[in-house]
C-alpha cells in the first residue's frame, strides 16, 4: 500500500491519462494511443505499465482488439 | 433505428481503379436496408498489420449511419459475398457517444509520463519474456560427429584438440 503510494507520488500521476483526457470511451481507431500502450510485439500493456484504471483498461482491452481484427493493430508482430 | 459505426476494408486494387463504384457496393448493401447516412468517407489508406486475402494494403471505409437494429444482420450478411470488402467492422455506438464531426478525430492523449518513467521500464517490456528464438542446430546433446577420421595417430591429437574447443 504504502509502496505502491510511494510510486505515484514520484511520478507525479495517479490517474489514468483517459481518465485525464475526459475520454468516455477509447476509440478503437486511434492507433498512436493504441500502440502507445503496447510492446513492440503488440501486446498490451499491464494496468501497472499503463497506468489506466479498470474500466479505461478495459476499454483499451476491446479496442486494441477490434483494430486487430481490422488488420490496423497486429495480432503479432515480428 | 440505432447509431451504428461501421469500418470497411477495400481491396486496394479495386478502390484505385474505381474508387464510386467500390464504395457504391458498401452504401449501396447499407442503404438497402434501410441504413441513413450520416457521415461516411475514406478514412485511410494503409498497409495492412497481416495480410488479408494476400491483400498487404487496403482502404479504410468509415460510415456512421442510422438503421433499424433487425437490418444489420442481412447487411453482414451480403457484405460477406463481396469480394470487393476484404473485412467489415460494424459495431452500435454506446448511446451517450455523439457522432463525431470528422472522420479523423483523434482524441489527443497526452503522453508526458512516458518520459517521466525513463526509458527504461519500456525497453524491459518491450523484451516480452522469452519468446521463440529459433532452432538452435537440434542436436544438441549428442557429440558432434567427426567429419575427417584421423587416419594416423600423430595427426589425429592434434586433430580433437582443436575439436574440442
Amino acid at each position: 500500500m504504502a509502496y505502491e503510494k510511494r510510486g505515484f507520488k514520484k511520478y507525479g500521476r495517479g490517474r489514468c491519462r483517459f481518465c485525464r483526457a475526459k475520454v468516455k470511451q477509447v476509440d478503437w481507431k486511434d492507433i498512436g494511443t493504441l500502440s502507445r500502450l503496447s510492446t513492440g510485439q503488440g501486446k498490451m500493456f499491464s494496468r501497472k505499465r499503463s497506468g489506466n484504471c479498470a474500466r479505461h483498461q478495459r476499454q483499451f482491452k476491446a479496442a486494441i482488439k477490434y483494430a486487430r481484427f481490422m488488420a490496423l493493430m497486429p495480432y503479432v508482430a515480428r | 433505428m440505432r447509431t451504428y459505426e461501421g469500418m470497411f476494408l477495400l481491396d486496394s486494387a479495386q478502390a484505385v481503379k474505381d474508387w464510386e463504384a467500390t464504395v457504391g457496393v458498401v452504401t449501396g448493401i447499407l442503404e438497402r436496408y434501410g441504413a441513413e447516412m450520416a457521415l461516411n468517407g475514406k478514412w485511410d489508406e494503409r498497409k495492412l498489420a497481416y495480410p488479408i486475402k494476400r491483400q498487404k494494403r487496403g482502404t479504410y471505409y468509415l460510415a456512421y449511419f442510422n438503421a433499424p437494429t433487425d437490418s444489420i444482420q442481412k447487411m453482414r450478411d451480403d457484405l460477406l459475398l463481396r469480394e470487393e470488402v476484404l473485412r467489415f467492422l460494424i459495431l452500435a455506438m454506446p448511446e451517450d457517444i455523439p457522432i463525431p464531426d470528422t472522420l479523423d478525430q483523434r482524441t489527443v492523449i497526452e503522453d508526458d509520463d512516458d518520459d517521466r518513467r525513463g526509458g527504461r521500464g519500456r525497453r524491459r517490456d518491450d523484451r516480452g519474456g522469452g519468446g521463440y528464438r529459433g532452432d538452435r542446430g537440434g542436436d544438441r546433446g549428442g557429440d558432434r560427429p567427426r567429419e575427417a577420421q584421423p587416419v594416423d595417430a600423430g595427426t589425429a591429437a592434434g586433430q580433437s584438440d582443436g575439436g574440442k574447443d
